[in-house]
């Protein structure tokens, strides 16, 4: 259903720039031209997402816009915060007020600015490890799956091992003796992620390299690169999307929880760390702090993770008929 | 369908914005916190001075022999429970204990003990004045975690008769019989036949002579359970059995009533106060965290300038409203807290002054040439690795704060606390914090601390001069005095002196000393008492003993 949304995105594409193709040329002048051009593209990349988002479900859309705000939170953390969240700008845990927004912690760093920075840190987390996992793990799966053989065989025994450690006590073990740092938790996260993407890419493969058109394809001299590149991948890609927005929620809950256990960077300001310290102060539970220093990042971590099961959801709502179609060929 | 989705969805988030809000009520309480200690009321109820079985915070800190505890309070004074030593320490000073009298010898270089009569230890076997000899010479070549007696002051131990014991000393020492409190005398017919205490973990390797027997230990629990020894010399136990249990929220366990005392956090002193069942009283500051500067590895710490620009620069006063929630005294550089008998109030002050620590940098070469914010000299930025424990990580973060105002620049290094303290040993750390007990006790430790004349017995987890290459020759001498001076008065003038020159040259820096609220059900056991240059009341095993009489001869 993807590929004939694509299809009718690219017709409309095709269209629209040939219409304007005319006006352009009756114009006469290139810079217009290239100018009505991008503007059609954005307008019609416009409307294929409006398609696309048309086609979640009620949950789907809270999420996308959830993760929307999440992000632009993240990205205009400078603009909409007054503070930076490692300066001292305040009394020791100030009550939510003008001067600050949701507070102080104890060192009287400003909560609301922590919890802009950081949604920053759980996304790259998140992404980075979803994205090297996913397409790293995917990747290596297509090769094992196109190639077949001992290559095959050893990357499943590799896989089956990886999938049967226990990887939060190993995270946890393998953390502290790597030592606190971001790129340390990326690594490892990424290190007990791939497997999963990696064996539904293989399968994936199997199953499509014995498609007649791919046989075609090879007959007719094309190389494995681009038999990978141009027809497998492509097929393959959907699949790793549902799988990667499944790492990244995975990713972010066990940064946060690396960082609670206080295995993260001690000084970053991540919505795991913020947990980590505010639990950490001495009977937090008796004082009225808890309520605006230990619930925002709750809060957030909670509302990301909603935001990204609604959305994975949803896609696998969306691309479950294909992969139905696709099994029954 | 969809609408009932809709719905809970709703509801969800709901419940989560009336939770956002609530964090805006309850302001008017936030501040009521922070009580100054002559506000708090004292409870005058009388409690109960018996207990059968009094629960404490567990944790595991070794198996409580002195050659396998782990080196902080909580663990030597399990050995204590256990061992005994010749004086002990109360509230007010140095009481008789194994010893019931002495006599030093006119050059104070011969300490004659008379000990008591009919001691046994726990399996029955009778405790002489061989036992003491033995456990000197015994520890001289396994030294103890804590309490050996620093190699070099004793010459010999001799055996006068069985209940007569005589150390010569090689120098008089001023606070020799103050050492001997820390000295647990271990049994020689057990172990005479142990080649490496270290791994000797046998139930024998507890057969002490003190109050209270070992019944049980769980190393993974972090439990131990201590009951009264039948056989002991000395008073009855008011407390017959003690134990520690794990507890994760302490404040809560305590509430629950499954631990009997605890520490309780200034910001909910208020709680307690009303309670007439508790009471709660403020500790002393003795126990402190203390800045270390590795001058063996970054050499240009050996400037003294840099150092006191550390000082001025790190805000300890904030700390102290900050982190310890007011429930501490800031440090002073001359390293003796306030509250001790021979602090010197006339000493150099260093307040939170960052233009100082700036101008100090400055005349000592280092400046932010690049415009990136960190200062440096040669090419050589003034960045640090600054280790610490876990549980000072809140601590690190406002001391980078401060120190990147004054242009140094400080990467915080979380470690396990064990694993700290192993690199503060090492001396494997450029700065590092750690934070400590014992800084009521005899001022002596101004000279086992900061003058790398002699090395420090056993694995004191404050390190010394020698490990972070710290060397001040007239500190050396003054603490060479110190040590031999027997008239009180004249050495109270050498240790203030001692703390001039320290605080002057700034060879750590005391962040702060805490000054943590105790609270305890009168109801249950009110027997608590503190010795008279400690901090923690649990530490002292006359807390557990009907304390009548025993303190007669002085």
């Amino acid at each position: 259903m993807i590929k004939d949304i694509a299809a009718f995105g690219n017709a409309g594409i095709l269209s629209f720039i040939q219409a304007l193709n005319v006006n352009g040329i009756v114009s006469g002048t290139a810079k217009t031209f290239s100018k009505f051009s991008i503007m059609a593209r954005i307008f019609s990349k416009f409307s294929t997402i409006a398609e696309t988002f048309s086609r979640f479900s009620t949950e789907g859309k809270i999420g996308i816009l959830g993760i929307t705000c999440i992000v632009l939170m993240a990205v205009f953390a400078p603009v909409i915060t007054m503070y930076p969240p490692q300066k001292i700008t305040g009394d020791s845990l100030e009550a939510p007020g003008p001067g600050h927004i949701l507070g102080t912690d104890d060192l009287g760093m400003d909560i609301w600015s922590q919890i802009c920075y950081g949604a920053r840190m759980s996304l790259t987390i998140g992404l980075a490890v979803a994205f090297t996992a996913g397409f790293g793990g995917g990747a290596l799966g297509i090769l094992a799956g196109y190639m077949g053989g001992y290559i095959d065989q050893g990357l499943m025994r590799v896989i089956d091992v990886t999938m049967a450690l226990p990887s939060f006590p190993l995270l946890i073990v393998i953390s502290a003796f790597l030592g606190p740092s971001i790129l340390n938790v990326i690594f490892i996260l990424v290190l007990f992620s791939w497997a999963k993407p990696a064996r539904i890419a293989r399968s994936q493969t199997l199953l499509l390299k014995k498609n007649n058109y791919i046989i075609a394809a090879r007959n007719y001299g094309a190389k494995p690169f681009y038999l990978l590149w141009r027809h497998i991948f492509p097929e393959v890609m959907p699949v790793l999307l549902v799988l990667i927005i499944g790492i990244s929620s995975h990713a972010i809950i066990a940064e946060a929880g690396l960082a609670f256990l206080g295995l993260g960077d001690p000084t970053s300001k991540s919505w795991g760390m913020m947990l980590n310290h505010a639990t950490g102060f001495r009977s937090i539970y008796f004082t009225p702090y808890w309520q605006w220093w230990l619930l925002p990042p709750l809060f957030m971590l909670i509302f990301l993770l909603l935001c990204l099961a609604f959305i994975s959801r949803d896609m696998e709502r969306i691309l479950d008929p294909k992969l139905k179609i696709k099994k029954g060929f | 369908m969809e609408k009932k989705k809709l719905l809970v969805l709703f509801s969800v988030f709901l419940t989560a914005l009336i939770l956002m809000t609530a964090g805006c009520i309850g302001q008017d309480s936030a501040k009521a916190g922070t009580l100054a200690e002559e506000t708090l009321a004292e409870n005058t109820a009388d409690g109960s001075l018996n207990a059968d079985v009094v629960y404490l915070i567990g944790g595991d800190y070794g198996y409580p022999q002195p050659f396998t505890i782990y080196p902080r309070g909580p663990g030597s004074s399990k050995v204590g429970m256990i061992f005994d030593s010749l004086v002990e320490r109360d509230e007010i000073g140095i009481i008789p204990w194994l010893a019931e009298s002495w006599e030093v010898s006119p050059d104070g270089t011969e300490y004659t003990f008379k000990l008591r009569e009919g001691i046994v230890w726990s399996d029955g076997a009778p405790f002489t004045a061989g036992d003491v000899k033995f456990t000197f010479d015994y520890e001289q070549k396994n030294v103890p975690v804590s309490g050996g007696i620093e190699s070099g002051v004793v010459d010999n131990v001799q055996v006068v008769d069985s209940g007569t014991v005589k150390f010569v000393l090689s120098q008089p020492v001023s606070t020799f019989l103050y050492k001997l409190t820390g000295f647990k005398i271990i049994p020689e017919h057990i172990y005479e036949n142990v080649p490496d205490p270290v791994s000797f973990l046998d139930p024998q390797a507890v057969t002490g002579t003190g109050p209270f027997l070992l019944d049980e230990y769980n190393k993974e629990h972090g439990t131990y359970r201590f009951v009264t020894n039948d056989n002991f010399w000395g008073p009855d136990t008011a407390v017959k059995s003690v134990e520690f249990v794990p507890v994760s929220d302490s404040l809560i366990a305590f509430e629950q009533g499954e631990i009997d005392f605890t520490g309780i956090s200034p910001d909910i002193l208020d709680r307690f106060t009303s309670d007439p069942d508790v009471r709660v009283v403020q500790q002393p500051a003795f126990w402190g965290y203390q800045f270390y500067f590795n001058m063996k590895k970054c050499p240009e710490l050996n400037d003294k300038r840099i150092r006191q620009a550390f000082a001025y620069a790190i805000d300890r006063d904030e700390l102290v409203e900050k982190i310890a929630r007011g429930a501490g005294k800031a440090g002073k550089m001359g390293i003796l807290s306030e509250d001790h008998i021979w602090y010197n109030p006339d000493q150099p002050e260093y307040g939170y002054n960052p233009d100082k620590a700036g101008a100090l940098l400055d005349e000592a070469g280092w400046i932010d040439t690049d415009g990136d914010g960190i200062r440096d000299k040669d090419g050589e930025k003034l960045s640090y690795v600054l280790s610490l424990g876990s549980g000072e990580v809140r601590i690190g973060e406002l001391i980078k704060e401060r120190l990147s105002e004054a242009g140094i620049d400080v990467q915080v290094k979380a470690l396990e606390s064990k694993s700290r303290d192993a690199n503060l040993k090492n001396g494997d750390f450029e700065l590092l914090i750690s934070g400590f007990g014992g800084w009521g006790k005899d001022a002596d430790y101004l000279r086992t601390r900061y003058c790398d004349t002699d090395s420090q017995s056993g694995m004191s987890v404050s390190s010394g001069a020698a490990v972070f290459g710290y060397h001040n020759d007239t500190l050396d001498a003054l603490g060479a005095r110190e040590l031999q001076e027997s008239d009180d008065g004249k050495r109270m003038e050498i240790v203030y002196n001692m703390q001039t020159v320290l605080a002057d040259d700034v060879p750590a820096i005391p962040l702060y000393y805490t000054t943590n609220y105790d609270a305890w059900r009168i109801s249950k056991y009110d027997g608590w008492m503190n010795m008279y240059d400690h901090h923690a009341r649990t530490h002292s095993i006359l807390s557990y003993l009907e304390r009548d009489g025993i303190a007669e001869k002085r």
